[in-house]
Formats: C-alpha cells, sequence, structure tokens
C-alpha cells in the first residue's frame, strides 16, 4: 500500500509493507488530507483516530475521555476516594500563597479539586469546586462546599466568570497533548481579563529520586483502542501479551517484566494504531521490553512522586522505538521498524537521563519511508540532541488501598477480577494504577504558551511539581 | 447548589449556542444561612446575569429581589441582605438543570450538580 506523506511542502511516496499497514483506518480515507497540520517541526503531523470510525479528528473529539482514562485515571480515583481524601491534607505553601494573595470577595474556581483541599482556604474569597470524580466530589460536598461534577476538558462555566483558576496536579492525568492543552484553553476561558490561574503538575525532574521507584513505565505509547478490537489481547497467543501485571519484588533483580502495554511480535503491529501522549506521534509498539523489576512503596504524601526510569536489556532495544517526550515531533508511522540498538539508558535516580531516540534505521527496514528529518534534527544519528533528559514521561503509578478500606468500597473486588487492580498481599492492599503524564521541565510553558489569551507571568518548580502561573488578557 | 453557581453554568452539549440560563426543575430546596461578605457581593454584582438570577430565585420559592438594579442599590444594607440570600442561602437540593436549546436535564442530587455530557453529547 502506498500513502503519501506530505513533508513540508513535497510529497514523498512511501511503501508500507502489506503485512503492517496498521494505519488501515487512514488508508481508507478518500480525499482527505491524513495530515492536517504540520507540527512545530515541520514534520506532518498524524491526526489521531478515535477508536471506531474512520473520521479524521476535530477538536470536538479532544473532549472525549480516552480508554486509558476512564480506566486508569477516573475508575481508580472513583475507587479510592475515601482512602485518597484522608491523605490530602497538607496544603502546598505555593498554592496557598497564591489563593491568600487573590483581592477579597474574589471567585475562585478549582477545576479538579479532587477532595476540595484548597476550597475555602482563602476566607474572604467564595470557591466553586468541580471534578471528575463524583465520589470525591461527594466528599467536598460534605464539607460544606460548593461543587460539581464537571469536566476539565469540557467545564460548564460561561465564559469570564471567575476572578481567578487553580488547576492542581490534574492536568497530568490527561492522556494527550490536545486534551492537556484543551484543558489550558479551558481555564483561561473561564476567568475574567486580567484573571490568574496556577497549574501544577508533576514533573519528570524529581527532587527526591532516592525515593523508591514505584511508577511503572510505560515504554510503550498506548493505544487509545488497545483493549478494542484488533488489539494484541484479541490477536494469537504468540503475540505473547496481554495485560499482565507486574511482579512485585522488593529487589531488582532483572527479571523479564511484562507491561502494562501489550508487547507485540513485529507482524502483530498492522492492525494496530497508537498515539503517543506527549506529542501527535504513532509508532509501532516494540516488542519484548524487558523491564528490571519495579519494586513498589507507599506513595508518599510530600513527595508524591519517584521517578522509575525503564532500564532495558540492549538484545531487546533494537526493535525499541522511543519518542522524545518533550517536544513536538513527529515521524510518519511505520510498521516494522527495526532501530539499531539504542544505548542502554542508565536508571536514573539523580535525573541525569540519556538520550532515547530512535536511531535511523538501516537495511533492515522493510518500509522505504523517508525518515522526516533523516538529515537533520532529533531523529538523526548525528543529531546534536540538546535535551539530555529521559523519554520516558507516561507512566503507571500505583495506589495501594488497604484491605479494609477496599472492602468498603466495594468497587475494588470487581477492579481486581476484571484485571485492572490486583492484590499484594503482603501489603494488604488492593493496588490500582493511576496514568500520568508527567512534564518535562518547560513543557507546561510551552503548552500555556500555545494558548491564546493569556500570557505566562510567572513559572516554578517546586516539591517536584512544575509550576505556572498565567493571566487572561483577552476579555 | 446555590444560584451563585447556577448563575454561572452553561449548557455545554455540541451544537448549542444558548445554553445559558438553564431552566432549574426544583424536587427540593433548602435554605442555609451564611454569612454576608460585601466585598464578595459588589464583586459578584458586577458579573451576575441579574434577570437570571430573578428568575431562579422565583423557581426556588424567593420573590424579593427587584426586578431592575443598578449600582447604588448595593449601598443599601437591605438590598445587600436579599442578594445575599438569594445568590448564596437558596439552595437546589435535589432536581435538575435543563438545557434551555436541547431539554437534555444535568441531574442535581445532594446539591452537587452533574455536568458530565454524554460522549454523543461532545
Amino acid at each position: 500500500m502506498i500513502f503519501a506523506v506530505r513533508r513540508g511542502f513535497s510529497i514523498v511516496k512511501v511503501e508500507a509493507s502489506s503485512t503492517a499497514c496498521y494505519l488501515k483506518s487512514l488508508c481508507t480515507m478518500k480525499g482527505e488530507d491524513i495530515y492536517d497540520s504540520l507540527g512545530s517541526e515541520g514534520f506532518p503531523v498524524l491526526t489521531p483516530i478515535v477508536a471506531g470510525n474512520n473520521k479524521k479528528s476535530s477538536s470536538s473529539k479532544v473532549q472525549v475521555t480516552p480508554e486509558i482514562e476512564k480506566k486508569y485515571v477516573h475508575r481508580v480515583y472513583d475507587a479510592i476516594a475515601p482512602h485518597f481524601s484522608s491523605t490530602r491534607f497538607a496544603k502546598w505553601p505555593k498554592v496557598q500563597g497564591f489563593l491568600n494573595a487573590l483581592p477579597s470577595g474574589s471567585l475562585i474556581l478549582d477545576a479538579g479539586c479532587g477532595n476540595g483541599k484548597y476550597l475555602g482556604l482563602n476566607p474572604n474569597c467564595y470557591f466553586i469546586g468541580c471534578d471528575i470524580s463524583a465520589p470525591l466530589i461527594n466528599i467536598c460536598s460534605d464539607k460544606g462546599n460548593e461543587v460539581l461534577v464537571a469536566d476539565a476538558v469540557n467545564l460548564p462555566y460561561r465564559t469570564g466568570y471567575g476572578d481567578a483558576a487553580i488547576s492542581i496536579a490534574v492536568l497530568h492525568h490527561l492522556s494527550s497533548e490536545s486534551r492537556r492543552k484543551k484543558a489550558v484553553e479551558e481555564l483561561i476561558r473561564i476567568v475574567k481579563k486580567g484573571g490568574l490561574i496556577l497549574i501544577t503538575v508533576w514533573a519528570r525532574e524529581q527532587e527526591d529520586n532516592s525515593l523508591v521507584k514505584k511508577w511503572t513505565p510505560l515504554s510503550q505509547k498506548y493505544v487509545e483502542e488497545w483493549i478494542g478490537p484488533g488489539s494484541p489481547r484479541t490477536r494469537s497467543p504468540s503475540s505473547s501479551v496481554s495485560l499482565e501485571s507486574i511482579s512485585e519484588t522488593e529487589e531488582s533483580v532483572s527479571a523479564e517484566q511484562s507491561m502494562y502495554l501489550p508487547k507485540e511480535s513485529e507482524d502483530e503491529r498492522s492492525t494496530d494504531i497508537k498515539y503517543p501522549s506527549c506529542s501527535d506521534l504513532t509508532r509501532s509498539p516494540a516488542p519484548s521490553i524487558h523491564l528490571e523489576s519495579i519494586s513498589e512503596t507507599e506513595e508518599s504524601v510530600s513527595g508524591e512522586q519517584s521517578m522509575y526510569l525503564p532500564k532495558e536489556s540492549e538484545d531487546e532495544r533494537s526493535t525499541d522505538i522511543k519518542y522524545p517526550s518533550c517536544s513536538d515531533l513527529t515521524r510518519s508511522p511505520s510498521p516494522s521498524i527495526h532501530l539499531e540498538s539504542i544505548s542502554e539508558t542508565e536508571e536514573s535516580v539523580s535525573g541525569e537521563q540519556s538520550i532515547c531516540l530512535p536511531k535511523e534505521y538501516e537495511d533492515e527496514r522493510s518500509v522505504e519511508i523517508k525518515h522526516p528529518n533523516s538529515s537533520d534534527g532529533p531523529f538523526s544519528s548525528d543529531s546534536t540532541i540538546k535535551k539530555s533528559s529521559l523519554c520516558q514521561q507516561e507512566y503507571f503509578v500505583p495506589w495501594h488501598l488497604p484491605y479494609h478500606r477496599a472492602e468498603v468500597s466495594g468497587a475494588s473486588s470487581n477492579a481486581v477480577s476484571n484485571g485492572f487492580a490486583r492484590k499484594d498481599d503482603k501489603k494488604g492492599a488492593v493496588v490500582y494504577d493511576r496514568y500520568y503524564h508527567v512534564f518535562s521541565e518547560g513543557e507546561l510553558e510551552r503548552l500555556a504558551s500555545n494558548v491564546e489569551g493569556a500570557v505566562v507571568v510567572d513559572r516554578f518548580y517546586d516539591k517536584s511539581n512544575w509550576c505556572i502561573i498565567l493571566e487572561k488578557t483577552s476579555s | 447548589m446555590r444560584l451563585l453557581t447556577h448563575n454561572m453554568l452553561s449548557s455545554n452539549i455540541k451544537g448549542v449556542t444558548s445554553g445559558f440560563p438553564l431552566r432549574i426543575e426544583v424536587e427540593k430546596m433548602v435554605e442555609k444561612e451564611v454569612e454576608l461578605n460585601a466585598d464578595f457581593l459588589r464583586n459578584m454584582f458586577a458579573k451576575v446575569e441579574w434577570k437570571a438570577l430573578v428568575e431562579a430565585s422565583k423557581t426556588l420559592g424567593y420573590t424579593e429581589l427587584p426586578d431592575n438594579v443598578e449600582p447604588s442599590m448595593l449601598d443599601s444594607d437591605e438590598f445587600l441582605n436579599r442578594f445575599h440570600h438569594a445568590l448564596l442561602e437558596l439552595h437546589l437540593e435535589e432536581g435538575a438543570l435543563v438545557c434551555p436549546e436541547t431539554g437534555r436535564k444535568f441531574p442535581v442530587n445532594k446539591g452537587i450538580p452533574n455536568m458530565l455530557l454524554h460522549e454523543d453529547e461532545v
């Protein structure tokens, strides 16, 4: 199958292996420009396709909740709400400072308010909170707060009503850049001209890296439709995966572990479409990623974060594709990609990071794809990659719900039998995974700067979070 | 749900151009006293869509708000009290908010509106 890739201002014809046209949805589009925009580097940007239809994604689709968020954000918080709330009591000084500095009589909107920790924090102001989790909102309401159940990506508020808005540890649960951008747009929309917005997100760059690595890196970009038809789970057993939970061991013994995301043999990739979360890339999944075991510890309340970075054996890495996570680079998707092995990524504790970018693939490639930027830019083997950042920004972060809490909730036994939570008898807890896209340095600011109608008035890093304050400039 | 909140909620269903104000269906309402903050009331006075507030108050059984207002009324304690009462002390506990264009009902339970849209409404 041949399809045209618009790159820059030229057309490059590429040939995809017939067994591996996992872009079949795109291929059926007729007369439509499958590349609806050029990314920041001038590369074609693939339009993500929502499962089940061949329509080109429009801006409204960005408001449809992807499966990974339904499963690994919404359901999890619903299940853990009371326990989660009981651990959310420490008021972060930076947020407190922001709120207390607002003029008396301000109307403050907290989008993604969780258990309502910050609602009413400034007694001279009035707060309205919203969250997508009804159980968490019930907890807020019980404390006497004015709250509603709503989606941060589609707020039901009239434009320009609020005096200020906050989004504390919310955007990192949104699984695509377009959704994160939409959430920022909404925050700006709902405040008045001159209104201030504080946004905080978990940072990829962690302060305390000695905290045990509790996170499960999603080394493959998940697929929005990955549990749907055509997904690895419905394929032959030889494709060697389905969801297996990560075995929990305390020592970092190198053990083959399966990822929460499917490992697929290459020929299975043909029907798979993956959507990276931090850029509009698609890629074919890499098979057989081996990880060191992940030791799990309780999420600490203060730091709340630690990074676990994948360590892969070199022989496996030959088919591994990684993408720079903090840029808007895109590339054409290409099945059956063979890459040179990427130099081993040291498990980084201090934040020193190695680059994991695909190198030019060579003789093994069955796809005659002209790699965008083959001669220059980040994908070039000679590229001068300035960012020495790990690509890893997608994680499952475990939440340990003690058995006695889980029983009260009731949802947990269903969760375990459905496979999206697991039991840890040693810890006496049901373990849920929460999806996170942690932000790299500068990413939040770039995201916000790309939204019209507001300017960045402050940015800072605090307690392993990237933070930003915006001021709305439009009316 | 207080009428302050109602005054800022709009139906965000795809395609709807005038989703405000949402009609109120009352099954249960309560009154809860809360301290008056004049700064806040003055701030809100500039934002509030007055007609919608008056209508909503009447739906909840409060008819003391004047139909027409002007800023000078803020100097009157009596006005401030009424404004305060309507804005912050009347609660819709059970009922629904109805999209004026589509008729779609957003439920309100235990004073909490659920404004989440279905996938086909986005």
